[in-house]
Parts: structure tokens; C-alpha cells; sequence
């Protein structure tokens, strides 16, 4: 188990990314609190005395593993990382904000696209990092990740309305 | 939609957005580039809600430490615990042995049926050297087992 004052470094460091993460898939804030303890309760217990640059990518894993078993339930790899998210939660709103239009784009993707694009476009991780994060090979990744940004794009267009590509 | 495209320059291009660093070439690339641009506003797009999330105030991270602590000290007693039972097997199988061994010798036990396990003077050092490593496995064992099982 690494040093008490490396983990309280690190924690403080990781706990606001690995919240925004958690809870962008989930999209469930009373869960997100336990989600992310429960990370780095796993990350403590498993990891060995891992340098920073791979301890960001495998608690991201353990983040990933947690909310998707908890997700999944009976639910395959496929829809987990394929299946659309909540249509009916979205109505297009020209008054509503950009920020609410956005959260309203991502909540139709699936958790695991959401996971991707997150991983991807706010984390910055290349194909071959997420892939080990979300537990598929990097050709996959470049695919699904394709998918997610595109169809991403295409909702943010349908909220700003026809035409619109800013 | 939904046709798989990719272009090699993405990551590229999006790094130079991250760090605000364009070389011409890379930012001439973006401003031409379909895929590059989609994943720009994406980018954006998300960096947007990225920064404007309410994250809760960070906990103390000690329960979380003392939790993981627990466990492993937990994890490391039920090891040990493995451990002190299988000396206590190997003493009990010595004890047995020695049993028999001063039964046999002793000819308290004149026709014992165990044929293929006979003992004779030359056992004599194995088995004196198997009861002594057997005794000191209890030493050595037995407190740290009646520590680790209570
Ligand atoms: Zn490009």
C-alpha cells in the first residue's frame, strides 16, 4: 500500500477529476459520492506503489469497472458501450443554456460513450490509455469513440438547431 | 452517421487546443479538416460542462486510509492464520508418527499392519529432526495463530 501522504496527495489531486467522471456516467449524483470513495477504497487495497502516471489511468479503470458493474446488471459489454441513453429526458430548448444543452447531448449517449468521450476530450487520453481504462482493445476504442463523437456532434447540432455548427 | 472516421492529425490537433500551442501546419490542418473540427466542438463542448460541474468539497481522505489499512492487516492475519494451520497439520502428522515410531520400538505395538512404513536405528535422526522442526513450528506459530483467530 503506498504512504499515507503520497495517497492524501494524490486523492486530493485525483477526487474532483474522478467525481466530474463518475457522475458524467452515472449521471446520478447520490451515487457518485460512493462510487468514488469505493474507488479509492479498491485503488488502496490493489494497487502496488504505482508512479503517478499509471495510478491516474488505473483508478480512471477501477472508476470505469464500478460504475458499470453497478450499470450493466445483466447487460452485456456491447450495450454497455453501444445502447442509447435516456431520449425522453431531452426536448430541444433554444433558452435553456448551452451548458444544459450539452448535459441534455450527453445524457443520449450511453454511459460507456460518455466514459469515452469523457476519457478522450476532457482527460485527453490517447486510444491506447483508454482502451485500458475501459477494458477493449484500441482499434475498438477508434471505432466507438468515432461513433460517440460523432453522434455527440450531431445532438449538439439538433439542440442549436437546424443549420447550426458552431 | 455513424460512418467510422477517423484522422491521424486529431490528437495532434487537440493538443495544440489544450495548450493553446498552433504551428501553422497543425493549425492550417484544423481549420481544413472536417473530423478535426467535429472534435474541436466536442471538445469545447464538453470542457464547457467540465468546468462548470459543482464537484463537492473534497472529504478527508484518513477514513478512507484507515479503511484500506484494516483491511490489509485483516488480509495479512488471515495469511498467517493459512499458514499456522498447515504447521499444525505437519505437527500432527509428526506427533502421530513419533507415536507410532516409540510404539513400534518400544514393542508396545508388536504386529502394527502398517508393512510398507517400517521403522528401523537408521530413522532414527529424520525423525528426531522432524519432531524438533514440528515443535519449534508450534513456538513459532501457535501465539500469532491464537492472536490472528481471536
Ligand atoms: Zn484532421
Amino acid at each position: 500500500m503506498i504512504e499515507e501522504t503520497r495517497f492524501r496527495a494524490f486523492y486530493e489531486e485525483m477526487f474532483p477529476r474522478l467525481w466530474r467522471y463518475v457522475h458524467r456516467m452515472s449521471q446520478n449524483r447520490s451515487e457518485c459520492d460512493d462510487l468514488v470513495q469505493e474507488t479509492f477504497l479498491r485503488f488502496l487495497r490493489t494497487a502496488p506503489d504505482l508512479d503517478e502516471k499509471e495510478a491516474i489511468p488505473y483508478v480512471y479503470r477501477i472508476a470505469t469497472n464500478l460504475v458499470r458493474d453497478k450499470w450493466r446488471e445483466g447487460k452485456s459489454q456491447a450495450a454497455w458501450l453501444e445502447e442509447t441513453g435516456r431520449e425522453e429526458a431531452v426536448s430541444p430548448s433554444h433558452d435553456a443554456g448551452i451548458k444544459l444543452d450539452i448535459e441534455r447531448a450527453m445524457e443520449k449517449l450511453s454511459p460507456g460513450q460518455r466514459s469515452l468521450v469523457w476519457l478522450a476530450y476532457v482527460e485527453g487520453y490517447d486510444h491506447k490509455s483508454i482502451a485500458s481504462i475501459v477494458g477493449v482493445n484500441s482499434t475498438s476504442v477508434r471505432v466507438l469513440l468515432s461513433r460517440a463523437r460523432q453522434r455527440l456532434a450531431a445532438l449538439l447540432d439538433e439542440s442549436d438547431g437546424p443549420g447550426a455548427n458552431r | 452517421m455513424n460512418v467510422d472516421r477517423f484522422c491521424e492529425q486529431e490528437s495532434t490537433v487537440l493538443r495544440a487546443a489544450r495548450s493553446n500551442t498552433w504551428d501553422e501546419a497543425t493549425r492550417h490542418h484544423a481549420a481544413s479538416c472536417p473530423i478535426c473540427q467535429e472534435s474541436l466542438r466536442v471538445s469545447r463542448a464538453l470542457g464547457t460542462i467540465a468546468g462548470q460541474m459543482s464537484v463537492p468539497s473534497t472529504p478527508d481522505p484518513r477514513l478512507i486510509w484507515l479503511k484500506a489499512s484494516f483491511a490489509q492487516r485483516q488480509k495479512r492475519s488471515a495469511f498467517i492464520a493459512r499458514i499456522a494451520m498447515v504447521a499444525y497439520s505437519i505437527l500432527g502428522v509428526a506427533f502421530s508418527m513419533g507415536i507410532y515410531w516409540i510404539a513400534r520400538t518400544t514393542d508396545l505395538v508388536p504386529s502394527a499392519p502398517l508393512t510398507t512404513f517400517h521403522l528401523s536405528g537408521n530413522s532414527l535422526i529424520p525423525m528426531l529432526v522432524l519432531g524438533f522442526v514440528s515443535v519449534a513450528l508450534l513456538f513459532i506459530f501457535a501465539p500469532i495463530y491464537r492472536h490472528t483467530s481471536s
